[in-house]
């Protein structure tokens, strides 16, 4: 019995992928997306109508290696697929909910119906277990959109419930953009030594992602030098986020409102990212390089951190008080008098990543959360990780050891 | 008549005389019941003689690390309490020579006064014999004995309650010294991180309030490590009043670690009826009984005849070449005093002895249940704190440690979930010393050593509900039997 359910299941998977394997071997009117870490929802064309599928459901997230999160989010993702259209579609999109509760899914920032915006209770009826609802409404605007639950919000979202929902331009912008990244930002709290986000949390969050994944979890952002390319970051977490470009200045050409007219831009290092927005850069990557690619608050670019512990910064611990603690606690070692780098792979608690680490080809990056690479090289064929840069002979600077007090 | 009379004198005298006043062969039985009971040895020597193995013995065993049974066996070879105990043998020893002793002759000697006058005073000479003192010998001696082999069960007992007061003033010494190791090591903690604490003050990093709060933690970990301090040494000098040692002899050491709960317990079923059987008290008691109705058949035999008195006088007249030999009886006649006062008073004390065997019995039960069930109850607690909160509590430093490595932790609660370990394991000394009292009392209640072997030393015999709670599964007599070997 059960291995014929498995047949039907392998059978009726096949037949989606074909379905969607063929729905998209027909060229894009457009160049598609990147989630980083993520991906695109495919869609089944029905009488001129892009259907969608979502499933809202419990799913296991990987954040780095060793930290796998008990998150909810949809079709087994947190964000859930990236939804891609074209303005002016007709979107017809199934929602089955698989989730322990009932759920809605409201549609962030697109002009629809009032009674498709998805506010449950306030809209339309909440989604029930089990229950599968269809919203159905054409695309008016472009730009980059977003999704989530609008019931039991804080729970759902503070668990992982959101993606994104972009839809292009009818007509490609010119210059063309060559390369889109989509980042959706998010932070929780995951008590050390558990793996279930607490959604009571409003602000001591431990955790901060980019889709969902923590440094030195998250892919690098892989361009080819000369690319116009565009980042877009999504915010439906507690704080606002200034993600910050090594390197480079960009542009910010969109929000979740619609494009930014062009006498409005100006260039930027750090675009802010506000709460329950959306923001849209774009710069050439002309300058070869692994550049960092981060969250400036830097707390955001820890991994789990107590934010009570005592401050132990120039508390002298000489030795003999770290032998009297060690004859006490025989692995103890005084932590912190001189700052907390370099101390960082000691033990943790299990499914618990270190504050701090991933490794640079230079030393430990000492970084976590909201941090990745942004990798641009000339006359690569393909997006796949190319390494670490080599700098050109000259391009890094030299270390003169320790200089005789005089000649400082 | 005359002949009679000398015979029995004689016959009495004889049994009077012959009895040894040594009360060696009783040490002796104490000893061999002692032995047998607890596995330990009382001094050979008698009398406080000098007794040079023992005194080897108390060295060897006083030189080593001490144990439960290291201690016992020093208290039942040096304490004077013991050995003042122990000279209740010879008081009672003597007690029954002398009831086996006749009454001494009375010698009168004198003139007759009355003829003086018209003759020469006659010269005469009397020997006076108390008659009923020397034909209620034998049963004398009967009271005699049954009350020196009372007096052997009791002393006996109490030399095992001296072992037991020994047993538990050792566990109660051995966990005070190593609950004060823990206090120490917690108030050590406790200062280590008051040294964290003016450091990071110190540093500027720590503000005035948070650092009294440390102070003030080790200030009072300090006063805990005083008490339990004082609490050893008085437990110390409890064990060495109960082993009668002092001077160098004060200066042993404990064994450090205290003896691990046996996996098992021996069987537990009618140890009621075991105490009742083998309690040296109760048999005792028994004996009290016996004694009593010994002294009150006494009485009444003796009840119309009273004080009955044989004399012999012996003259000679002036003149006369002959000695003249002149008889005379003298009786108590019962015409006021029947004796019914003494018999109903007798009467009295032979109940009240049964009672006091009763009331024993029914204490030495209890005893017996309340024991037993402290027993079993420090032994799961034992149980619960080796396999329950010790391990937790080591986890608890285990995954402590990882959060600080992991800087999700401050020291100072790192410190503390070790001062919780340290607090868990004195908790656990306390639970460990309560199971060793426990079972010692049990074992004073049950009259014997229980054993780890899980097999009963006790007697097999059924046991039902009885309404004599003295009436065990053998109401026959005592464990030692009287001896007149020494007669
Ligand atoms: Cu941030």
């Amino acid at each position: 019995m059960a291995s014929l359910a498995r047949v039907v299941i392998a059978y009726l998977l096949l037949m989606v992928l074909a379905r969607s394997a063929a729905a998209q071997t027909a060229p894009l009117p457009y160049v598609p997306v990147v989630t980083p870490n993520g991906s695109t929802l495919p869609f089944v064309m029905n009488r001129g109508v892009k259907e969608f599928r979502l499933t809202a459901e419990p799913v296991k997230r990987e954040f780095a290696k060793g930290m796998v999160v008990n998150a909810w989010g949809y079709n087994g993702s947190t964000p859930g697929p990236t939804i891609e259209a074209v303005e002016g579609d007709r979107v017809r999109i199934f929602v089955t909910n698989k989730l322990p509760e009932r759920t809605s899914v409201h549609w962030h920032g697109i002009f629809l119906p009032n009674g498709m915006d998805g506010v449950a209770g306030l809209n339309q009826p909440h989604i029930e277990k089990n229950e599968t609802y269809v919203y159905e409404f054409t695309l008016r605007q472009n730009g980059v959109f977003m999704y989530h639950p609008h019931s039991d919000e804080m729970v759902q979202m503070a668990l992982g419930m959101m993606g994104f929902f972009v839809i292009h331009p009818k007509v490609a912008p010119t210059p063309k953009v060559d390369r889109h990244f989509l980042v959706m930002l998010h932070e929780w709290y995951v008590e050390p030594g558990t793996a279930t986000p607490n959604p009571n949390v409003m602000t001591d969050f431990n955790l901060f992602t980019f889709n969902s994944r923590v440094w030195p979890g998250t892919d690098p952002w892989v361009v080819k030098k000369g690319e116009r390319v565009q980042f877009s970051f999504g915010n439906l977490s507690m704080d606002s986020h200034p993600i910050h470009v090594h390197g480079y200045a960009f542009e910010e050409v969109g929000t979740d409102g619609g494009p930014v007219p062009r006498s409005a831009r100006r260039p930027e290092t750090t675009v802010n990212v506000p709460v329950g927005a959306t923001r849209t850069v774009e710069m050439v990557a002309n300058e070869e390089g692994d550049w960092a690619f981060h969250c400036h608050k830097s707390h955001h670019t820890m991994n789990a951190m107590s934010h009570e512990i005592p401050n132990m910064i120039g508390v002298p611990q000489p030795t003999s008080l770290e032998q009297k603690v060690r004859s006490l606690l025989p692995g103890y070692m005084a932590m912190g008098e001189n700052g907390m780098g370099n101390m960082m792979e000691m033990g943790r608690p299990r499914n618990t990543l270190p504050m701090m680490t991933g490794d640079g080809p230079f030393g430990p990056v000492e970084m976590g959360g909201m941090f990745t690479i942004l990798k641009v090289r000339a006359g690569i064929t393909s997006y796949a990780d190319p390494g670490w840069y080599k700098h050109p002979e000259g391009t890094l600077p030299r270390n003169l050891g320790v200089l005789p007090s005089s000649s400082r | 008549m005359i002949r009679q009379l000398a015979l029995t004198v004689a016959l009495s005298l004889s049994i009077g005389g012959c009895a040894s006043t040594s009360a060696k062969p009783a040490l002796d039985e104490v000893a061999s019941t002692v032995k047998s009971r607890s596995g330990h040895s009382l001094r050979k020597g008698a009398d406080g003689a000098d007794d040079k193995e023992a005194e080897r013995a108390i060295d060897g065993l006083l030189a080593r690390p001490l144990t439960a049974d290291a201690a016992v066996q020093v208290a039942l070879l040096l304490s004077p309490h013991l050995r003042a105990k122990l000279e209740e043998l010879s008081i009672a020893r003597a007690d029954y020579v002398q009831a086996g002793l006749l009454k001494n002759p009375v010698l009168g000697i004198g003139k007759t006064a009355w003829d003086a006058e018209h003759i020469d005073p006659n010269l005469f000479m009397t020997v006076e014999q108390d008659f009923l003192d020397a034909v209620t010998i034998p049963l004398r001696k009967r009271v005699a004995a049954t009350e020196l082999e009372a007096t052997k069960l009791s002393v006996a007992d109490e030399v095992l309650a001296l072992a037991a007061e020994t047993r538990t003033a050792f566990y109660e010494a051995q966990a005070a010294e190593a609950v004060a190791a823990m206090r120490a090591l917690v108030d050590d903690a406790a200062h280590t991180a008051a040294d964290i604490a003016r450091s990071q003050h110190g540093a500027g990093n720590m503000n005035d309030l948070s650092l009294t709060n440390e102070l003030g933690l080790a200030a009072q970990t300090g006063l805990e490590r005083k008490r339990a301090a004082v609490a050893s040494a008085v437990a110390r000098e409890t064990l060495n009043k109960h082993m009668g040692t002092w001077g160098k002899r004060a200066g042993w050491k404990l064994a450090a670690k205290l003896p691990d709960v046996p996996p098992s317990e021996p069987s537990l079923e009618r140890l009621e009826s075991r105490a009742i059987a083998d309690r040296l008290d109760v048999a005792a008691a028994r004996r009290n009984v016996q004694a009593m109705g010994y002294t009150l058949s006494l009485a009444k035999t003796t009840r119309w005849t009273g004080m009955v008195s044989v004399a012999v006088e012996a003259g000679r007249l002036r003149g006369s070449e002959r000695i003249s030999f002149g008889p005379s009886v003298s009786l108590e006649i019962p015409l006021f005093d029947q004796r019914q006062a003494q018999i109903a008073k007798l009467e009295a004390y032979h109940r009240r002895a049964e009672q006091n065997l009763e009331a024993l019995a029914v204490d030495v039960r209890a005893d017996v249940r309340a024991a037993r069930a402290r027993m079993l109850a420090s032994r799961t607690i034992v149980e619960d704190y080796a396999k329950g909160v010790i391990p937790l509590r080591e986890n608890n430093v285990r995954y402590s440690q990882e959060m600080y490595d992991a800087m999700l932790l401050g020291v100072y609660q790192l410190i503390q979930s070790k001062q919780a370990e340290y607090d868990a394991y004195r908790e656990y000394i306390e639970a460990v010393r309560d199971y060793w009292i426990a079972r010692s009392d049990l074992e004073r209640a049950v009259g014997g050593r229980l054993g780890t072997d899980g097999a009963p030393r006790a007697s097999t015999a059924p046991s039902g509900p009885s309404t004599n709670p003295a009436a065990g599964p053998s109401a026959a007599p005592p464990t030692s039997s009287p001896s007149h070997s020494n007669h």
